[in-house]
């Protein structure tokens, strides 16, 4: 985290993130972040050059199977940990005016 | 009968013999929990009313003479694997409220060899962390001294087991969690080769690393539940297709004359307590002495084991958490007028700092510009990660080491410095970024006397070769294992 705005960095990344964070949450975070980030740069300079990435360590590939229609959920049990729902559908603020 | 030894093997004996029923063994355990989880706070939810009905279930199956080993066992499960109409709350605020619409795979395999449920144990929230100070409900304390932290995140499975609260438990180990805690308080912790045992229904963290594993209070023990939980289900498709040609529980016979023991040097660096030196020299001694052949051997990549591990395991939560909006599931914040708002009110009162941390670095990780320098670099290392562990296997049968770097620390004293939380990972994470087996058995105390946890690390679907080394180097210490005295 270099740079000279580093608040404004941590905010730039909790927006991409998703997180509506006060000024003083911002402030704890980005001291932390800072102290993280550094450890993160021990790993910047090792040479990796002609090192394939491994995304995953998964030993199965291509996990095929017949496509046989099973049973779904029930609309109900799905909808029951909403806090909102209306007509058997998730409701959120309105969208569009 | 001392339930503060009660084994897994000997109540099955018990229960077949007719001497205790299955469900006067569940109601000692939830007597117990009354009387003593006050102190060390481990489970979060009780399920006593589904208990006594497995208990007695489990009664009729032993009745009929068509008991599994688990028919009639009590075991608690760590609260972010699902069970259907219970609660799963991660220990998050986030999902205070929330009602498994299913059961995991892992649980449902329990419950069909008649296995008993007494409860969900606390964890760091969503997983993240090695104290479980970061769960938003209790703070679990070590039985050995309740001023202490139990470890973490499965730090509620590994203080129930060993406070005698249940007789195995389910935990979670993503770079670590279910063996560091196991270790802080004087029990067994396994961790299965990735895919081994199914993760539907355990929730996601980071996918490419989570696994879920056994702790109890013997090697045996361990073995005899993932006897149940482990094999192939089409609902995870990362699941393997392996046959096992016999039970994990058969392994733990057998000696280990000539079994070759790597130790790698750069675990021996000056960050290891001097205690859990000398208690690892020891230990090396005692294999030997059973004619293993141990031998040290250099893998200069595990030092940068750590960053590695926390930019690949953030950069997948700040993925797998995005579902949590408010909307579908879970926490949902008040008076927001537009979606925008509703999301990121609702992620901000919901999670907890760790996991905001984790998302922050896990988002900066995977930004546009710092992709390649973080994110595929640490891609690249678990390439050289698992090569370093593939040639190590190339010589030895097991590969043993700490399993952390200083024994259970005072609740408090860690937690404004991340910082120190992450490097205390050091031993463990390695292992989730090859996706090896692994397995820590209590080893000595230090001092204070806190325990101390020994690792054997196998090579992929190794499981039987870490609990042979494991369960015969735990008959050597058998006569110096010590239960707490809460």
């Amino acid at each position: 985290m270099t740079n000279s705005e580093p608040n404004d960095y941590i905010k730039y990344i909790a927006n991409l993130a998703k997180l509506s964070l006060d000024d003083n949450e911002i402030q704890s975070l980005a001291d932390d972040m800072r102290d993280i980030i550094g450890l993160m740069d021990t790993i910047k300079n090792i040479d990796t050059e002609h090192i394939d990435a491994t995304e995953h360590i998964s030993r199965v590939t291509n996990n095929m199977r017949e496509d046989n229609p099973g049973d779904s959920f029930e609309t109900e049990k799905i909808l029951s940990n909403s806090k909102k729902t209306m007509e058997n559908c998730f409701a959120i603020p309105k969208m569009i005016e | 009968m001392d339930i503060t030894r009660l084994t897994i093997k000997e109540a099955r004996g018990l229960l077949d013999n007719k001497e205790i029923s299955a469900v006067e063994l569940t109601r000692m355990y939830l007597d117990r929990i009354n009387i003593i989880d006050g102190k060390v706070e481990s489970y979060l939810s009780v399920t006593e009313d589904m208990a006594l009905e497995n208990a007695q279930q489990a009664q009729n199956i032993i009745d009929s003479g068509k008991s599994s080993m688990l028919t009639g066992i009590p075991l608690s499960i760590k609260d972010n694997i699902c069970i259907e109409g219970t609660k799963t709350t991660c220990a998050s605020k986030i999902l205070e409220d929330f009602v498994s619409p299913y059961t995991a795979t892992a649980v449902n395999r329990l419950l069909t060899d008649n296995a008993v449920i007494l409860g969900k144990t606390n964890l760091d929230e969503f997983a993240m962390g090695g104290s479980t100070e970061n769960s938003a409900f209790k703070t679990t304390k070590n039985p050995f001294d309740v001023a202490r932290v139990p470890g973490g995140s499965s730090g509620g499975s590994a203080a129930c087991v060993s406070a005698s609260l249940a007789l195995g438990s389910l935990g979670s180990d993503t770079g670590g969690s279910v063996r560091q805690p196991a270790s802080f308080c004087g029990v067994v912790g396994m961790k299965p080769t990735y895919g081994l045992v199914s993760r539907y229904g355990l929730v996601a963290f980071a996918s490419s690393f989570d696994q879920i594993g056994p702790i109890a209070k013997t090697v045996e023990d361990c073995a005899i539940i993932l006897d149940s939980i482990c094999g192939n289900d089409p609902k995870d498709a990362t699941s393997l297709k392996y046959e096992n040609d016999s039970n994990y529980s058969s392994s733990v016979s057998g000696d280990i004359k000539g079994l070759k023991i790597g130790l790698p040097k750069e675990y021996l660096t000056e960050g290891l307590n001097a205690e859990i030196k000398d208690s690892l020299y020891k230990s090396i001694d005692n294999l030997e002495s059973m004619g293993a052949k141990i031998e040290e051997f250099s893998m200069p990549v595990l030092k940068h084991a750590v960053p590695a591990y926390y930019l690949m395991s953030s950069a997948e939560a700040s993925s797998n958490l995005s579902r949590y909006d408010g909307v579908k599931y879970g926490y949902r914040a008040d008076n927001c007028k537009s979606f925008n708002e509703l999301i990121g009110k609702s992620r901000a009162e919901g999670f907890g700092k760790e996991v905001k941390r984790r998302i922050l670095l896990g988002t900066y990780a995977l930004a546009s510009g710092y992709y390649d320098a973080y994110y595929k670099k640490a891609l690249k290392l678990r390439t050289l990660i698992s090569n370093g562990f593939n040639e190590a296997f190339s010589k030895y049968d097991v590969v043993l080491h700490p399993t952390a770097p200083e024994t259970a620390f005072k609740i408090g004293q860690n937690t404004n410095n991340p910082l120190t939380m992450y490097l205390a990972d050091i031993y463990t994470v390695a292992v989730n970024i090859a996706g090896l087996p692994s397995i820590s058995v209590p080893c000595g105390y230090d001092s204070k006397g806190l325990p101390i946890g020994l690792s054997f690390t196998g090579k992929p679907l190794g499981e039987k070769e870490i609990f042979r080394a494991a369960a015969n180097f735990e008959a050597e210490f058998a006569d110096k294992f010590r239960v707490p005295a809460i």
